[in-house]
């Protein structure tokens, strides 16, 4: 282990605040970052600058994620979720002045849809298409489910239908289980059985797989008290085999997707599938690479800290910022690959007058940025540090 | 046309006929006397005359009956003559040339040619028993007329034939080898030239090819011997060229392909040809066989002409070569390469003649004869073989020569279509190690160049305006103006290194050989490669423009380009100086330039990672390389759109800060990038501070590992300076500071007796600015004290302070408050970061460290005192260690710390009191030995600039601003005037600090009355309504 430490390949300063979310979108062209002042700022990755700034919320952000190539959702403190509508096109007007420069108001993107959200926590909303079957493409999945912590108490989670705006469910919490807040959720279909899953993670460490059944009505499938602090971030295999928590404790627990609530005998004391005392404490925005092999967190000590998916093993340790940092993400591989394959077929057909391998170098900027395996990792300093590995 | 003709004959008879009558008559009559000799010069003269007038012509007039006539008086002094040295036989011989020449230019009687013929030779040649005495006209005159008799005789039916009869051989032989004397040895050009034109004309006129062949081993060594280069005999160019023509004719004539076909062939065809005629004894094998071996013995010796300047000569050798080479290729093919070599050299010069004169050329005759091609080509490759020697030598005409021909070499394959991958390789190969000697024979000057970088005159601000600046690089290789030409010729050759292909081939075997390769050949490799790309991109762009990249190959430079760029950026991005010679980052800095060029503005996402390592080579110690860097930002700048090179920067400066942040948190730490960052900071202005947070950071961490080298620290705290000092300009500082704004006490007014009782009344009340609407934790309880002269303060209005920008503030009533107050911005933050650190460093042993540190402060200061709250902590922090430093040894520290303090005291006020107090005695007996010293040193002659003057000059300024603004206890004033002295009246500034609010205006006033200096013309005597005040004096 005498590898020089890594050394991030970029840092992208602008933002006046710590930066509570990042992500990546449009196939790793761009990175989205939300600061606790409420803004947001779309990186363009081939030039490492801004190409759209504003402010999406009066409160801090708690999350913000793509929803396709042309809308983006944004959570933030001021108690709203909205989407906004941002293609490749709406960049062109957008302001590119950061907002450590002039506070003052920019111009916004559309905006599509408005939640009412509760935000009494800093649980950020998760969502998933309607359906898991259908390609992304398709029209059912121009709706997507949209999961909160309930509007009064936060001890539940609230799932939304959008564009429609509606609570379709409300995933009840057994009275006898006490977990406090809802700190972190996850929703997606179980790839298995189609049904919709949610996991949830809360105030006393405790987790818990709910799903819904064919008769529809929510079951709880798993519930495990692995963390003595509070879950700080959650995050699914890529194919829903298990899933991580990190905590503000130092644990990193693994944890089982049960299949369904047939195979699965209720045990109150469910085992998780491996605990990890890492003995550092406070890691959050714990994000998995979509290959399932890593995942890294964002540690409150300043540190990022990347682990083996498959036995938590601490496999690396990004530090660069002076302070402590929230948010992390990767970019995707799975895109990257795919990606590439459609894009040679797209030469083939046009094979007659472009030859592979002569891009511009515009495009082959583009590409590279495209296709490194990027981590950016978002901190309290208000800066983005970007790092190839892996 | 008969009777016209006729007349024209009978005219010009009536003209001839006078003075031709006249001549035989005194030719007769002659009788060796000198008058007849006189009388006969004259009429001849007069015949002479006659004929150059009236004869000269073409027309037939002056036919062969007439010439006869005339020539009888002539041959009548000839034949009276014994020797013919006189001017007599000048004019004679010119008559007899004008008869020859237009007289009997069409036939001649055979007889009397003859009879010419050994008279002519004769003359011109000299009887062998005399010595040369015949004057030189006379030889030219005759060897002019020999000229025209051979031109005649050719024409005159069987004239030729006659030539060579056996009568006349012997004649014609003594002929010959008079006029090839006359060439080798002839006593003038002109002799040598007439001599030269004779030969020429009986080699023409003689038709038969034994009878010349006879005279063919003599005419070639007398022609090498004319043309062979030497300093003994130096020949003008004309003769030069001449016996060329000449020497092509005769070689032409005997040994052209055609002639000697059936010679060659004997082998073949047996021995028949020669048997067939007994008298063809002389053309046999053997013969053209030694033959040929004399003649290129022969040519080797006449193309050493081709190092001759005139251009006329080199023409008219490069003529000759290709004629010969064509006419008698077989023949002579063993002088193949000789003839070709030398054509090669001077081909070209012909190349601005129009098409149509052009004669055959190298590359026809190549495809006439193949083997000429190979010699070209084998010819090509002993040149390349032979080029890093020739540039080894310090003879720069022949280095730009052997580039010049390699050049019009490889035109010439080129031409053919010859493409050989050997040869481009070899050539490759041998202009690398060409380039790489040249380079280490010239390595030994450029240490002494180095030269300190300076910061403040730094050539990074000259960018700022100035974009008249060049982009073009100076050149590297062969740098210096004597090698210009070799450069260009270089330069040309690289430029049109064969095909496209091939000189992408070259780029890419010479950065192959660069990866593996290190010294000087490393430099050549990689300039090599650079230069060859860039020519084949220029050659080959508007081709690039209409066709496919599969047709052009432009996909393949596309990516061979990539490929360089890389490696230069590797090259550029490597910091360790010692890695590298400089000339590899300058190529580098070309090679970007280059791509930046060809790539407009689709260059710019480039500069991500490519500015930085430009930028930071601004700073390089080697002034070249400086040079390079600036050429190359502004290159950049104008390839990527940008109006200068300072758009650039703070266009990119984001690029530029990341690449610093990252190099500084590595301790990747170059004396470089500091300057760089002073750079940007000065171009950019406060905006940059907001995204410099981090990287001040790592300076901090930087200085706390390299605390102990004073250079490095010195030069990082000029970053923190230059930070402070556009940071204290910002209005970023002051947008939080609305809410903190407060008076602070320091504005005093004379307290009056009606004030006071207002102020008590008042204060019964409440005070004017209604309390609880004052940000509440901003400020410590108040001090009645401080209550009354805040109250004070309100009432007067505000006098000018050294913080203009409060005034208007003051009267703005306090912002709504929030329940916390904001955080101070970003700047703030880092300036006082800056400030606080720097009290760590005010001990470093450097004087000029610590001088610097102070400044800081000094300038940090006013810019941070718009937040009490924080800034007054800081000054607690800082003061410990800021005042020894009055009492520092070396005394531009001393005269800074004053400022300093003076400085902050201005700021604080109050705050300072307690802490001057205590320092008060040191301060005081500092301030009687800096009086002591500054009258001591009155006397010398630096006056007011001498030291212990500039010291006390900051000490009175610290001691009226302790007064003025920090309001010293009563006893502690007294200690001020006294010291002051004189000074009270003398200077008014100290004077109305003294008497200020904050002063004692009486004590002051006692003070100048108790020196007795003149209190009446300092203090107005006060005047008062109904009163009148009396001098104390009086």
């Amino acid at each position: 282990m005498t590898q020089p430490q890594p050394q991030p390949s970029y840092i992208l300063r602008g933002h006046g605040a710590q930066i509570h979310s990042t992500s990546f979108l449009r196939r790793n062209s761009r990175l989205i970052t939300g600061d606790a002042e409420g803004w947001v700022v779309i990186w363009g990755l081939a030039i490492k600058r801004p190409v759209a700034v504003w402010r999406a919320h009066e409160g801090s952000i708690l999350g913000a994620e793509p929803w396709g190539d042309d809308k983006i959702i944004t959570h933030g403190k001021d108690n709203k979720l909205i989407v906004w509508k941002f293609s490749e096109e709406d960049e062109e007007s957008m302001s590119v002045v950061l907002p450590v420069n002039t506070p003052d108001s920019r111009k916004q993107p559309w905006l599509l849809h408005v939640l009412e959200v509760n935000t009494m926590n800093f649980c950020p909303f998760a969502a998933c298409l309607m359906s898991s079957q259908a390609p992304p493409s398709s029209a059912i999945n121009k709706e997507l489910l949209v999961a909160v912590p309930n509007i009064l108490t936060s001890k539940t989670v609230d799932i939304f239908h959008l564009p429609s705006s509606n609570r379709i469910h409300a995933v009840p919490n057994k009275g006898t289980f006490k977990g406090g807040m809802i700190m972190t959720i996850s929703i997606f279909h179980h790839p298995q059985t189609g049904f919709l899953t949610v996991i949830a993670g809360y105030e006393n460490g405790n987790t818990t797989v709910s799903q819904l059944s064919s008769n529809d009505s929510w079951k709880m499938l798993y519930s495990a008290h692995t963390h003595s602090q509070p879950i700080l971030s959650l995050q699914v295999e890529p194919s829903k085999q298990f899933y991580v928590t990190s905590s503000a404790d130092a644990i990193i627990a693994k944890h089982p997707i049960p299949m369904s609530l047939e195979n699965t005998i209720m045990n109150p004391e469910d085992r998780p599938l491996k605990v990890s005392q890492t003995k550092h404490s406070g890691q959050q925005g714990l994000k998995m690479r979509d290959d399932g092999k890593i995942f890294a967190t964002a540690g409150w000590d300043s540190k990022v800290r990347v682990y083996s998916a498959k036995s938590l093993k601490e496999l690396a340790v990004l530090k660069w910022h002076k302070e402590g940092c929230f948010a992390v993400a990767f970019a995707s591989i799975e895109t990257t690959q795919e990606s590439e394959g459609n894009e040679k077929g797209e030469e083939n057909e046009g094979g007659l007058i472009k030859t592979v391998g002569t891009m511009t170098v515009k495009e082959e900027r583009l590409w590279k940025a495209k296709m490194a395996h990027w981590i950016a990792v978002g901190s309290k300093d208000g800066k983005v540090s970007l790092w190839d590995i892996y | 046309m008969d009777t016209a003709a006729r007349s024209a004959r009978n005219e010009l008879f009536q003209i001839l006929k006078p003075p031709c009558v006249e001549l035989t008559q005194l030719a007769l009559r002659d009788d060796g006397s000198a008058s007849s000799t006189k009388s006969l010069i004259k009429s001849t003269a007069q015949l002479l005359l006659l004929l150059e007038k009236h004869c000269r012509t073409e027309d037939g007039a002056f036919d062969e009956k007439l010439a006869e006539y005339v020539f009888f008086p002539l041959s009548q002094i000839l034949k009276k003559k014994k020797k013919y040295t006189d001017h007599l036989a000048e004019l004679v011989m010119r008559c007899i040339g004008i008869i020859l020449e237009y007289g009997w230019a069409r036939t001649i009687p055979l007889e009397l040619g003859k009879q010419l013929l050994i008279l002519l030779a004769f003359v011109a040649g000299g009887s062998p028993d005399q010595e040369q005495t015949i004057p030189e006209e006379v030889i030219t005159e005759a060897y002019g007329a020999l000229a025209a008799l051979f031109r005649d005789l050719g024409l005159t039916p069987g004239g030729a034939a006659a030539l060579v009869d056996t009568s006349t051989v012997p004649a014609l032989g003594h002929c010959m080898t008079v006029m090839l004397e006359g060439i080798t040895v002839g006593a003038s050009a002109q002799v040598q030239l007439q001599a030269l034109k004779a030969l020429d004309a009986a080699w023409r006129s003689i038709k038969d090819i034994e009878a010349l062949a006879t005279f063919l081993p003599g005419t070639i060594s007398a022609l090498t011997k004319t043309l062979m280069p030497g300093t003994a005999n130096r020949r003008s160019r004309k003769t030069l060229v001449n016996a060329l023509s000449v020497l092509e004719h005769v070689l032409a004539t005997i040994l052209s392909d055609v002639r000697t076909r059936s010679i060659r062939k004997e082998d073949q065809s047996s021995t028949t040809l020669s048997a067939k005629s007994s008298d063809q004894i002389v053309f046999t094998k053997s013969w053209l066989k030694a033959t040929t071996g004399q003649i290129k013995l022969a040519l080797s010796n006449v193309l050493r002409l081709r190092k001759s300047d005139a251009p006329d000569v080199r023409k008219a050798l490069h003529k000759f070569c290709l004629t010969i080479l064509d006419e008698c290729h077989d023949t002579l093919s063993d002088s193949g390469p000789l003839l070709v070599e030398t054509s090669l050299m001077l081909g070209g010069s012909d190349e601005d003649e129009d098409f149509l004169h052009r004669k055959a050329s190298l590359a026809d005759l190549s495809v006439i004869h193949p083997d000429i091609g190979e010699l070209v080509k084998i010819t090509a490759y002993n040149w390349v073989a032979s080029l890093p020697r020739v540039m080894q030598a310090n003879d720069e005409t022949a280095k730009y020569g052997a580039l010049d021909q390699l050049q019009k070499a490889s035109n010439l394959l080129k031409k053919m279509n010859f493409e050989s991958s050997v040869l481009e390789g070899a050539l490759g190969a041998s202009l690398r190690d060409s380039i790489s000697l040249t380079l280490s024979s010239s390595v030994s000057t450029i240490g002494l160049q180095e030269t300190e970088f300076d910061l403040n005159s730094q050539s990074a601000l000259t960018l700022a305006s100035n974009n008249s600046l060049s982009t073009e690089f100076r050149p590297l290789i062969l740098a210096e103006e004597s090698q210009k030409r070799t450069r260009d010729s270089l330069m040309d050759l690289v430029g049109r290194l064969g095909t496209r292909e091939a000189q992408i081939t070259v780029a890419r075997e010479m950065l192959e050989y660069v990866r593996g390769a290190s010294g000087p050949s490393l430099v050549a490799a990689y300039w090599l490669s650079f230069q060859t790309l860039r020519a084949a991109a220029d050659g080959n762009q508007d081709m690039d423009d209409f066709f496919d990249s599969a047709l052009t190959l432009s996909g393949d430079q596309e990516d061979m380009n990539e490929e360089l760029m890389a490696y230069s950026q590797s090259v550029l991005v490597d910091s360790d100086d010692g890695q590298y010679d400089w000339r590899m980052k300058a190529i580098a800095l070309e090679v970007v330039a280059d791509r930046a060029a060809h790539l407009k503005e689709q260059f710019r996402p480039e500069l991500i990672d490519t500015l930085y390592p430009i930028a930071q080579l601004l700073g390089s110690p080697n002034d070249k390389l400086r040079e390079h860097a600036i050429t190359c930002l502004h290159a950049v700048s104008t390839s990527c759109g940008y109006t200068n090179a300072s758009e650039l920067v703070i266009d990119n400066v984001d690029y530029m800060v990341n690449a610093i942040s990252l190099r500084l948190n590595t301790f990747d730490i170059s004396p470089q990038t500091p300057q760089v960052l002073v750079m940007m900071l000065r171009l950019t202005g406060p905006s940059l501070l907001l995204y410099l947070d981090d990287v001040v950071g790592s300076i901090f961490a930087a200085l706390d590992n390299f605390h102990g080298y004073q250079r490095l620290v010195d030069i990082l705290f000029s970053v923190l300076d230059e930070i402070v000092k556009v940071g204290s300009k910002s209005d970023q500082l002051q947008i939080s500071d609305v809410s903190t704004v407060e008076s602070r006490g320091n504005q005093h007014t004379p307290l009056t007796v009606t004030e006071i009782i207002d102020l008590l009344q008042k204060n019964t009340q409440t005070s004017e600015r209604p309390e609880p609407h004052e940000p509440f934790p901003r400020k410590p309880w108040k001090s009645a004290a401080t209550l009354l002269d805040e109250a004070e303060a309100r009432t007067e209005p505000p006098p000018s302070t050294t913080l203009p920008d409060e005034d208007g503030k003051e009267e703005e009533p306090p912002p709504p408050q929030e329940l916390a107050p904001p955080p101070p911005t970003k700047t703030y933050q880092l300036l006082t970061s800056i400030t606080s650190l720097s009290q760590h460093y005010l001990t470093s042993p450097s004087a000029h460290l610590r001088t610097k540190l102070l400044s800081l402060i000094a300038t940090a200061s006013p810019g941070l005192a718009g937040n009490q709250e924080k800034f007054l902590p800081l000054v607690n922090d800082i003061w410990p260690v800021v005042i020894p430093l009055i009492h520092d040894p070396s005394s531009y520290v001393c005269i800074t710390a004053l400022s300093t303090i003076t400085t902050l005291a201005q700021i604080c006020g109050d705050f300072l009191r307690t802490r001057i107090t205590t320092e008060w005695k040191s301060i005081v007996i500092l301030a009687r030995a800096f009086k002591s010293q500054a009258k001591k040193e009155q006397g010398s002659n630096r006056g007011v600039y001498s030291e212990g003057s500039k010291k006390w000059e900051g000490m009175v300024a610290l001691l009226c601003s302790c007064v003025r603004d920090v309001r010293v206890e009563d006893g502690m004033f007294d200690d001020v005037v006294e010291v002051l002295g004189d000074l009270l009246w003398e200077r008014e500034r100290v004077r109305e600090a003294l008497s200020g609010p904050n002063g004692n205006a009486d004590a002051v006033w006692l003070a100048c009355l108790g020196r007795g200096g003149g209190v009446e013309q300092v203090f107005n005597v006060p005047d008062m309504e109904g009163n009148n005040f009396v001098g104390v004096m009086a």
